[in-house]
């Protein structure tokens, strides 16, 4: 009773963003799948593109389409978008509840600070994978229409690594708005960590947020490693999220 | 109650609450009462946890401070904000409260809000800071909790609505078992009406407590005729003290029935005049005549 009216609570401050997020992440979808046939038909003789460019159209021309979308759609934006987009959501809430003046009311009821933080942060995961869902059903759908199935797996891989790189995400927003209360400067901050985390993964070779659509990633270094990334920035992201926001005074 | 012992809270370099020591029995209807700034509010957030103390320490109900979560499970608050959640309705937002708090009864939160005038199908964002005080008192009885904090519930209510709250606060929550409210407040209107104790907070400390009526019979106005100069020592202890043509006004926080030591030796009680709770309350924090 308690969690799901936790979860109500952080749904009340998301739903305005998360409806955003949902028309940016279906436009997305279906821009990228309806532009396959553009795509397919090659290069436009009108069209101006250095020697690089065009090789690399002319490439993509050549492949079937799912793996266009696994280059473009997974590999592509959708993860950069999905980044921004938990992050987005996981900043503010409780933490920043003081601008609104119903701080006092929230931490008056019998719920820990932590919980509140833990209820957000699974709610973020839960709709960015949602998010990533609903993308799935746009990008295949649009390719069912256009006589081109995608292979169930390809989509569900998807989706799951989206939802765990979204409890990345949303466990670095939480930590970021115990820092700031500023929402803006919370977001900006839980980026620029991102950022910095993704470059260090990709050097040590381990998934990184930034890569949670690469599959390839995940398994290419021994899978542990990445395991181990991932539980490390989760648990020192959440866990410092509620380790401040538990000590601070509010 | 609620007992503390040295409460202290700073912020930075400001002192919000400073060294409050308070025993305050079951069951009593406490106000607290102090200027702008005395800490009131401070108090209510040190005593539900909200906010945590930079020295001393206490219990509620005989939790410690230390356990908020025990503090919050029994007892509620009607924040000084009236602030409530933009994204709902008056139900929904009672439900909402409700799933904190399962002993909160609807029906009887609906009654309450049927006999203010406030619809539970509104938006909470079309109500004004009164209807908002209205349904989060309407919370708060409903509950039950065994203490109730309120932090200026009459603050944006019209008259009539004070005087249903006050009827309403005396026929439902005063004189529970075990159990009591807290009411800071700027109206001394409001602690006569409800209270059977009063704090008075000046600059974060205490100034006065203690029952009303005890309150009310200790602190006297006195006029004393003096034989001869009076002896600074006289009027120790004394308070608010004018001396003219050899006749003291002064005003005793303790009086028993008879003189202070100092002037009883050297003086004739002319008078002993009871105060109003205002003149009280302006006394103790020091306001000039």
């Amino acid at each position: 009773m308690i969690v799901r009216a936790m979860l109500r609570h952080a749904w009340w401050s998301i739903r305005g963003r998360f409806l955003i997020a949902g028309l940016a992440v279906v436009a997305h979808a279906a821009i990228l799948a309806l532009g396959f046939r553009r795509v397919a038909s090659g290069v436009p003789g009108n069209w101006e593109l250095g020697a690089a460019d065009r090789a690399r159209v002319e490439a993509l021309a050549q492949v079937p389409f799912d793996v266009y979308l696994g280059q473009t759609w997974a590999g592509g934006g959708l993860a950069t978008l999905l980044v921004v987009v938990a992050v987005a959501l996981a900043v503010g809430g409780v933490a920043a509840e003081r601008r609104q003046e119903t701080l006092d009311l929230t931490l008056s009821l019998p719920a820990s600070r932590g919980g509140w933080l833990v209820a957000r942060g699974a709610l973020v995961t839960a709709l960015v994978t949602l998010l990533t869902l609903i993308s799935a059903v746009v990008v295949a759908g649009i390719g069912v229409g256009m006589g081109h199935p995608i292979p169930a797996g390809t989509l569900l891989g998807t989706i799951l690594l989206a939802g765990v790189g979204a409890a990345h995400a949303a466990a670095l927003g939480l930590f970021s708005t115990t820092i700031t209360r500023d929402s803006v400067a919370a977001l900006l901050l839980g980026l620029g960590v991102l950022y910095l985390l993704g470059g260090v993964g990709e050097s040590a070779s381990v998934w990184a947020p930034g890569a949670w659509q690469d599959l390839g990633r995940w398994s290419a270094a021994p899978p542990w490693r990445s395991l181990a990334s991932w539980l490390g920035v989760v648990a020192l992201g959440a866990g410092g999220a509620i380790w401040r926001f538990t000590r601070t005074d509010v | 109650m609620i007992r503390t012992e040295g409460l202290t809270k700073r912020y930075g370099g400001v002192t919000a609450v400073d060294g409050l020591s308070l025993d305050l029995p079951a069951g009593s209807v406490v106000g607290v009462v102090g200027p702008n700034g005395a800490g009131k509010t401070t108090l209510l957030r040190l005593l539900l946890g909200i906010t945590r103390p930079s020295a001393g320490r206490g219990t509620v109900l005989g939790h410690s401070l230390a356990d908020s979560l025990a503090i919050r499970q029994a007892v509620a608050l009607v924040p000084d904000s009236k602030a409530l959640y933009q994204h709902t309705t008056v139900a929904g937002f009672l439900r909402f409260y409700a799933a904190f708090h399962p002993n909160v009864d609807g029906s009887a939160a609906r009654a309450l809000l049927g006999r203010w005038g406030v619809d539970p199908g509104r938006p909470v964002s079309k109500l004004s800071r009164g209807e908002r005080s209205k349904v989060l008192l309407a919370a708060v009885v409903a509950r039950g909790a065994p203490l109730t904090l309120l932090d200026e519930p009459s603050d944006g209510l019209d008259p009539g609505a004070v005087e249903a709250l006050w009827g309403t606060l005396l026929e439902q929550l005063a004189g529970r078992e075990g159990g009591g409210i807290v009411l800071s407040t700027h109206r001394l209107d409001e602690v006569e009406r409800l209270c059977d104790r009063i704090v008075v907070l000046r600059q974060g400390a205490l100034a006065l407590e203690g029952e009303l009526d005890e309150v009310r019979s200790r602190w006297q106005r006195l006029t004393v005729r003096l034989e001869g100069e009076p002896e600074p020592a006289a009027t120790e202890g004394l308070q608010d003290v004018r001396i003219r043509n050899g006749v003291v006004e002064a005003v005793t926080s303790s009086w028993d029935g008879s003189l202070p030591a100092g002037l009883a030796a050297r003086g004739e009680l002319i008078e002993a005049r009871p105060m109003g709770l205002r003149e009280i309350y302006l006394t103790a924090v020091g306001h000039d005549r």
